[in-house]
């Protein structure tokens, strides 16, 4: 084999290995600085095209379970804030799941449905339907703190229910999933005009 | 057997005729002679002990010799049959000695004694499985059923996105130490079924395969030992290739049809059963991607292609290659290149670039998988452990992952140093 043939060889490799490393950090791989560091604070997101209202961003580091008593979150249930350095599966869930749970879940683009320990059986039948439908998305969980009703979470963005409202809840899911992924997945959330 | 004919060792060493020394027949070497198998493989012909783990490509006279040995014929007569079949006279007793200096009459590989070396059990009750029974497994219905399978599974992750495992399904429960330690041993029961798949695939065929679980550390490791593959023709060595992928492709179609079911209200499944499915999906799936990306590996993948190019010893052929094109091949490292057949060394020079691709695809595996999975079990376990609550049970779990982790690395010198005093006192070799 030449010594050309050897360093066109040699060259090449190395331009594949640099190329495929700059594709695999960039783009939706960014977030992988992130799930070290967590999410820093931000103004609220408004975005009158979406439901819900908007809540303002928490500074949000990884912190203990010892640490997560001393939290106070800026809303209930919680959008953003501080939380656990691992997440949960979407899916549905029988018992209650810690807030630093549910919002690490959230920062990774899903929506969470929180529902007081009184909805009537049918009606979480119903949202069990709709956590069976959109799988990859949601995250269905029983929160104590709720007294009544239930509230959709998605990061930075919240709303609250009295009663199960399919339409509504649906769009909610629709509307906000995946739309933010240790970062806003988009510019801007309603186009102008 | 005839100038330019050698037996050719499938292996880094070529053994030249006319470097032999000639041996005596005699009576090891005869029972040596039983346990050689002989196979046809395009143009060549593979005399092999698997045993020893030792094959040498030899031309058909070869073949035909030693078949007339094996048939009770005497070297003579096996030299005669030989000269017919090569068109000229070859000498037989030439070729004889080649093949005991290429060590293919030493004595049979005795099993390790017990207590030394890696810590390995065969699995004797799976040998109660008939190789009938073992055919049904691998007959033209269960092919239909493996391809049915396959096409499900590729339809279904192409066209259902949210079907797509992720590697925050590994976290299925709100305890990431238990959902991990709960999911081992569903991952060592696939494990243990995608190697049983091959013993199976190798005794449908009839090839006496070895079923062992050993461990590595505190892993459990579930292994075939299909060597004797060789013996059979390439075409019938896909199945025993394929069946452990057969094994988790079958798994994995029934599991994401599953939870498409559960998705479709046709099967109401309890939340923490379809998050568990949806763990298997990840753990099958990473497995069947491994076994086509880790060809340097000499996975499955690896295997199946090699089969299929016809190859002897593409592995070697190719990083021997590869090292030439890259850096530079030593003298010894040169010879051995060079001994590798035309063949195996002409389909080195563009497999390269498939070794390339499967640790591109290896590395999307990491960063995809892999990083982020590590990175959410540490930052818990740091977090957990700097900032302390003694009574709480994320502490000592988080207490426990680390000794698991240390006491693996820990363990290294240690068992180095009982290793050097062992081998120092001559109890192991």
């Amino acid at each position: 084999m030449s010594v050309a043939s050897s360093w066109a060889w040699r060259v090449g490799l190395l331009v594949g290995v640099v190329a495929v490393m700059a594709g695999l950090l960039a783009g939706p791989y960014r977030f992988l600085f992130g799930s070290v560091a967590g999410s820093a604070a931000q103004p609220a997101r408004v975005a009158p095209c979406l439901p819900g209202e908007p809540v303002e961003i928490m500074d949000s580091p990884h912190i203990s379970q010892a640490e997560a008593g001393d939290v106070e979150y800026n809303s209930l249930p919680p959008t953003s804030g501080p939380h656990f350095a691992f997440t949960i599966a979407p899916g549905v869930y029988e018992g209650p799941v810690a807030d630093g749970l549910t919002i690490h879940a959230m920062e990774h683009g899903h929506v969470v449905v929180h529902y007081a320990a009184d909805l009537p059986g049918g009606q979480r039948a119903g949202l069990e339907r709709i956590a069976r439908r959109y799988g990859a998305d949601v995250v269905l969980v029983p929160n104590p703190d709720l007294d009544s009703g239930l509230a959709l979470t998605a990061w930075g963005q919240v709303d609250r229910l009295d009663r199960y409202q399919e339409r509504r809840i649906t769009g909610f899911i629709e509307a906000l999933a995946g739309r933010y992924q240790h970062g806003w997945t988009t510019p801007v959330d309603c186009p102008p005009g | 057997m005839r100038p330019g004919a050698p037996p050719r060792r499938d292996a880094p060493t070529t053994i030249w005729m006319e470097q032999l020394v000639t041996e005596p027949t005699d009576a090891g070497q005869a029972a040596a002679l039983a346990r050689v198998v002989v196979s046809h493989d395009g143009g060549e012909y593979l005399l092999g002990r698997p045993d020893l783990g030792l094959y040498l490509v030899v031309p058909e006279p070869g073949a035909v010799f030693v078949t007339t040995l094996q048939a009770g014929g005497s070297v003579p007569e096996a030299t005669t049959r030989a000269s017919q079949v090569a068109g000229a006279e070859v000498d037989g007793e030439d070729f004889l000695a080649g093949l005991g200096a290429a060590g293919l009459w030493d004595p049979p590989a005795g099993a390790p004694p017990a207590g030394r070396g890696r810590r390995s059990r065969e699995i004797r009750w799976i040998e109660g499985v008939s190789p009938a029974a073992a055919r049904r497994l691998f007959g033209p219905l269960a092919w239909i059923g493996y391809g049915l399978a396959t096409v499900a599974v590729t339809g279904l992750l192409a066209v259902r996105p949210d079907l797509r495992p992720s590697y925050e399904h590994v976290w299925w429960l709100p305890d990431p130490v238990l959902s991990v330690l709960l999911l081992v041993p569903l991952q060592l029961t696939l494990a243990a079924g995608h190697e049983a798949w091959h013993w199976l695939a190798g005794r449908a065929v009839g090839v006496p395969a070895i079923f062992r679980v050993s461990y590595r550390g505190v892993f459990l490791v579930f292994e075939t030992d299909l060597t004797q593959i060789v013996a059979t023709p390439r075409r019938q060595r896909y199945g025993a290739f394929l069946a452990g992928m057969c094994f988790d492709v079958t798994v994995l179609a029934a599991t994401l049809g599953a939870r498409l079911a559960h998705r479709a209200d046709l099967l109401v499944l309890p939340g923490w059963v379809d998050r568990l499915l949806a763990a298997v999906a990840l753990t099958l799936l990473l497995g069947i991607v491994w076994q086509w990306a880790a060809l340097f590996l000499r996975s499955d993948g690896y295997a199946v292609l090699a089969n299929a190019l016809r190859c002897h010893d593409l592995w070697r052929a190719n990083w021997l290659t590869s090292k030439h094109r890259l850096w530079r091949l030593s003298e010894a490292e040169a010879a051995e290149l060079a001994a590798i057949s035309g063949h195996d060394r002409r389909v080195a020079g563009w497999f390269g670039l498939l070794f390339l691709a499967g640790l591109v695809v290896m590395g999307w595996l990491v960063v995809t998988f892999g990083i982020p999975f590590t990175v959410g079990m540490l930052g818990w376990v740091w977090h957990s452990l700097v900032h302390p609550s003694i009574g709480s049970v994320a502490f000592w779990e988080s207490v426990a992952v680390v000794a698991l982790v240390v006491g693996q690395y820990a363990a290294l010198p240690v068992l180095a140093w009982r290793e050097g005093r062992l081998r120092r006192a001559g109890a192991l070799r």
